[in-house]
């Protein structure tokens, strides 16, 4: 039986992703009235894949993102990452607004509002960060949330997959 | 399951530290600094090897199972682990050091997008081959029967590089994004030395999943004598399986 069981351990290992890309989560809460507003989302991807995609955003090679390249950022990569749920997990439906790449001490910045579709209170709403394929670790920091609305990061455990859960007190 | 979390989780951390560790020393190294820092970058580069080539993937599992099926009583077949184990990770290195020059040289723009495009299509040809290897592993279990001989030293010499061939052909990722990062600094030397490094660092791992197997195949070798033939057959169900998951059949 430990046969099998080890046999399936180690196959199954196999079939998961494992992180090439490190994505830093800094999410800002802006509430009214005890409700949701909006969620301000500001993502540093890590130094290598930056100069990845540094390489192929920054086509006049100013050092910036300028508005077109920040549209041609927009329509060939951020927008595919909806398949994806943008690696942010809402309990409620929500729009994507005001997206906004940048080029931050050679990393590339990503900032984005998240916007929920229905009134839904600031108290123990959650947030999980994570890439269920794992081919991206999605980090999230005590650090990496500055304002003082009371609040947990907790680790999330998904079967395959590793990532945080932020929760609004 | 919350022992394998743990397990990936602190890799994950690992990973993510190596990373910016690699990237900042890379990116800092000069004329005048670059030996040590350069050492120092490639003594990192070994390590995130090894640590990398510990999470999920790169062919353990394959490796695992096969020498699973081989006596530890035969010394011979520890360093046979080491052997398939090394194989792999300079398949694995050389598919990553092509496919990033070429792409690199060919493409230039638009990296990032083909980076993933191939890589989607070279897991879809290393599904095809590990199939194969499943069925193969079948038809040795079933031949091997059937000739009453047995199964743990019959496997073929050619069987072992079909196997390390079908598990290391997918480029690693993280060995692409070495290199790549040090293309573009302009540090090519040290971007190729840094992925054999790296590879030396994963060939240590994959190797002692092989190891794994053989000890395993020890503990248990009472029960796998009476049934050695089913669980051959079941190994090599197991691979076709996660052939066809990769290739997303299931």
């Amino acid at each position: 039986m430990r046969y099998i069981v080890i046999t399936c351990f180690i196959v199954l290992s196999n079939l998961f992703g494992h992180p090439h890309t490190f994505i830093d989560v800094y999410p800002t809460m802006v509430e009214k009235d005890g409700y949701v507003k909006q969620l301000n989302m500001r993502w540093l991807i890590d130094d290598m894949t930056s100069s990845m995609l540094i390489m192929e955003f920054d086509q006049n090679g100013n050092g910036k993102i300028d508005p077109n390249e920040n549209t041609y950022i927009k329509d060939n990569y951020f927008n595919s990452l909806k398949d994806y749920g943008y690696y942010t997990d809402l309990p409620c439906e929500y729009t994507i607004s005001d997206f906004q790449a940048n080029i931050i001490q050679n990393r590339i910045e990503y900032n984005f509002s998240i916007i929920p579709t229905k009134k839904i209170k600031v108290k123990n709403f959650q947030i999980k960060f994570y890439d269920e394929d794992f081919f991206v670790a999605m980090q999230l920091k005590e650090e990496f949330i500055s304002q003082k609305i009371p609040h947990i990061v907790k680790e999330l455990d998904g079967d395959w997959f590793f990532g945080y859960i932020l929760i609004y007190k | 399951m919350e022992f394998y979390n743990t397990i990936i989780k602190q890799l994950t951390v690992w990973q993510y530290s190596l990373n910016s560790f690699i990237s900042n020393h890379i990116r800092a190294i000069d004329d005048d600094s670059s030996i040590t820092m350069s050492l120092t970058v490639l003594g990192i580069a070994f390590l995130y090897g090894l640590i990398h080539a510990a999470g999920p993937g790169h062919g353990k599992a394959i490796v695992g199972l096969y020498f699973s099926g081989k006596s530890s009583n035969n010394k011979k077949n520890y360093s046979q682990a080491f052997e398939m184990g090394y194989l792999i990770a300079i398949v694995h290195t050389i598919s990553a050091l092509i496919t990033t020059f070429s792409l690199y040289l060919i493409i230039k723009t638009m990296f990032y997008k083909h980076f993933r495009d191939t890589y989607d299509s070279i897991v879809q040809i290393s599904s095809v081959m590990i199939i194969i290897v499943g069925i193969y592993i079948i038809y040795e279990a079933y031949k091997n029967k059937k000739e009453q001989e047995n199964i743990d030293d019959n496997i073929k010499s050619k069987s072992k590089y079909a196997v390390a061939i079908s598990a290391a052909i997918v480029p690693c990722p993280g060995v692409m994004t070495i290199t790549l990062f040090s293309i573009i600094q302009k540090k090519y030397i040290l971007g190729v030395l840094s992925a054999i490094a790296m590879s030396i660092g994963m060939g240590l791992t994959i190797s002692l999943a092989g190891i794994l197997g053989i000890l395993f195949h020890k503990q248990t070798s009472k029960f796998t004598k009476n049934i050695g033939y089913i669980l051959q057959m079941f190994s090599g169900v197991i691979i076709i399986l996660l052939g066809l998951f990769l290739i997303k059949v299931l």
